[in-house]
């Protein structure tokens, strides 16, 4: 394992990251804060997914993964995840909990919760020839302009609802579709955020201000409790800050029950030429 | 650190209506809560809380792994919380596939169970749901597993319900939680005092103040809430709803709605605690 295999598509900026095999505790020892399969200590971060892999992440620059069983397409799932968050914070850099394409006008960062949608937007562009830059990961190295977003994802994992909605077969379980070939070669210059979101009466995409587009903001962040707990409460501030200054950060809703795939990838398309 | 009170139900028995009269009463605020923005009584289903306490998107486990992750979910909650949470939550009490309680009693204050007569509940959930009268029954009765109303959200992770009767049961006699339990009849006709006994028993006040308590029953009025639902919408209504989240509350409307057939399918399902409820007499003829 090396790290430009574990990350191919940040390997210029992960030059100096060693990512090796190795024993990794299930605890530090004295933790300042931890979640349920999470720990941080200063520069370090372990995290433990069971029956898959225990994960040490330490200094932004060295990570070591133990596995814990045989399904090594797993072992870099879960690597592409939490951990590569707690590196980029640990290097000081911003990973946002966003899928994110690359178009005309440059990089689009589709953000929401879980299940609101990103993945399936981001696969329907790719379609319409956007190119895929991340699925659930977005890396921000610098966040003075130009901001440039890094290509973290060849794969688009789908909810098995939504598979049928891109002319695939209807499925049961969640699918990961390889769109490696359409895969950015380097980093794109952001040039806007979506706050995706879900809505029971039908809603215009807009431009977001105000305490709305503060909590929109706050809730990027890929993992709030590790962020906070790694570059600090008013770091964590400081970076969206500074992100809300380079880019605007747009409202885009689907009506809960369907997923309107095509026509929110219209909508962005729409935004874009506007 | 913290602890945590659960404010329980089967879908469509009031709970929202509990929890608006909560944010009233805790806010005490000049005017009424929005019900757009209610403070402190997030779903304990939330996928987000799960996936940022946890570390990893449940959306890549496997159902019985977030199971087994989900007790120690509520401990991190409760210890990261400065000052009591309120959960609403729609599961049914019971055992992980690991054999722990969902809902850890460890740091569990009290459960606040809010109960309807299930012959209500079946047309209230077909409104919610966009269902039918017959689709409802069967979840009331525990024939549809999930019950087809919660599929819907993917912000949230599945959730177990089971029937009115096993949902019910599960809380107030399996959970060996405290239990405070509330009929929705009981707080309609009287919202003040039930209210008021539910404060008593979170210990919220030794005595709740009962001008706060008033004020938290007139900003929580039905009128109120189909005001603000009428000029701003209500986010917890689901798109296919076919009328307003809050359709009229009243109790006994089952009489209108339901078939003799319906009324039976409920009442054989569900009798023995509906009876010990009030809600059937002696006979087990529905009151």
């Amino acid at each position: 394992m090396t790290t430009a295999d574990a990350w191919p598509g940040l390997a210029p900026l992960l030059a100096d990251v060693e990512t090796v095999w190795g024993v990794v505790p299930e605890r530090l020892a004295e933790p300042t804060a931890e979640g349920v399969l999470w720990q941080v200590a200063g520069d370090q971060f372990v995290l433990r997914v069971p029956g898959v892999a225990r994960y040490l992440v330490q200094g932004g620059r060295r990570v070591t993964i133990e596995p814990l069983g045989e399904d090594d397409a797993a072992v870099i799932r879960f690597l592409r995840g939490t951990p590569l968050a707690a590196l980029a914070a640990q290097r000081g850099w911003v990973a946002l909990h966003a899928a994110a394409v690359a178009g005309p006008p440059g990089a689009v960062v589709l953000a929401g919760y879980s299940g609101a949608g990103k993945s399936v937007l981001a696969a329907a562009l790719v379609r319409r020839g956007w190119q895929l830059l991340a699925d659930d990961v977005v890396i921000l190295d610098d966040l003075t302009a130009p901001v440039r977003v890094w290509p973290t994802s060849g794969e688009i994992t789908l909810w098995p609802e939504v598979v049928e909605c891109l002319g695939r077969p209807a499925a049961t379980e969640r699918q990961t579709i390889d769109f490696s070939a359409n895969l950015a070669a380097a980093p794109v210059p952001l040039a806007a955020l979506i706050a995706l979101r879900t809505a029971n009466a039908p809603e215009e995409p807009r431009r977001l201000g105000g305490v709305e587009s503060w909590q929109a903001l706050m809730a990027l962040s890929y993992n709030n409790h590790i962020a906070e707990e790694i570059v600090g409460p008013m770091g964590l501030v400081h970076q969206m800050l500074a992100l809300a200054r380079v880019a605007p950060m747009v409202s885009l809703s689907r009506q809960q029950g369907s997923w309107q795939a095509e026509a929110l990838a219209d909508a962005v398309e729409g935004m874009v030429d506007g | 650190m913290a602890d945590l009170v659960w404010l329980a139900s089967f879908p469509k028995a009031g709970n929202t209506w509990l929890r608006i009269l909560l944010a009233n009463y805790l806010d005490n605020g000049d005017e009424p809560a929005d019900i757009n923005a209610l403070r402190a009584t997030p779903i304990a289903s939330s996928r987000l809380w799960f996936d940022e306490w946890a570390g990893v998107e449940s959306a890549q486990l496997d159902a019985e792994t977030i199971a087994n992750l989900r007790p120690q979910v509520y401990r991190c909650v409760a210890r990261a919380a400065e000052e009591r949470r309120y959960l609403k939550v729609h599961d049914q009490w019971g055992l992980t596939p690991a054999g722990e309680p969902m809902f850890p009693a460890d740091v569990t204050a009290g459960v606040v169970y809010i109960v309807r007569n299930p012959l209500d509940q079946v047309a209230s959930l077909a409104n919610h749901g966009g269902n039918s009268l017959e689709a409802a029954a069967r979840a009331i009765c525990g024939e549809a597993s999930p019950a087809p109303v919660v599929r819907q959200y993917t912000d949230q992770l599945d959730q177990r319900l089971g029937g009115w009767l096993g949902h019910a049961t599960s809380w107030v006699e399996q959970s060996g939680l405290p239990v405070h339990l509330v009929r929705y009849e009981d707080l309609r006709a009287d919202t003040a005092g039930e209210f008021g006994a539910a404060l008593r028993f979170l210990g919220e006040e030794p005595e709740p103040e009962p001008e706060r308590v008033a004020r938290a029953v007139a900003f929580s009025s039905f009128k109120e809430l189909r005001r603000q639902e009428e000029e701003h919408g209500f986010h917890e209504r689901l798109a296919q709803s076919s009328g307003p989240f809050f359709r009229q509350g009243r109790s006994g409307g089952w009489r209108e709605e339901l078939s003799a057939e319906l009324v039976a399918k409920v009442v054989d399902a569900c009798g023995p605690l509906m009876q010990r409820l009030g809600y059937l007499d002696e006979d087990g003829t529905p009151r």
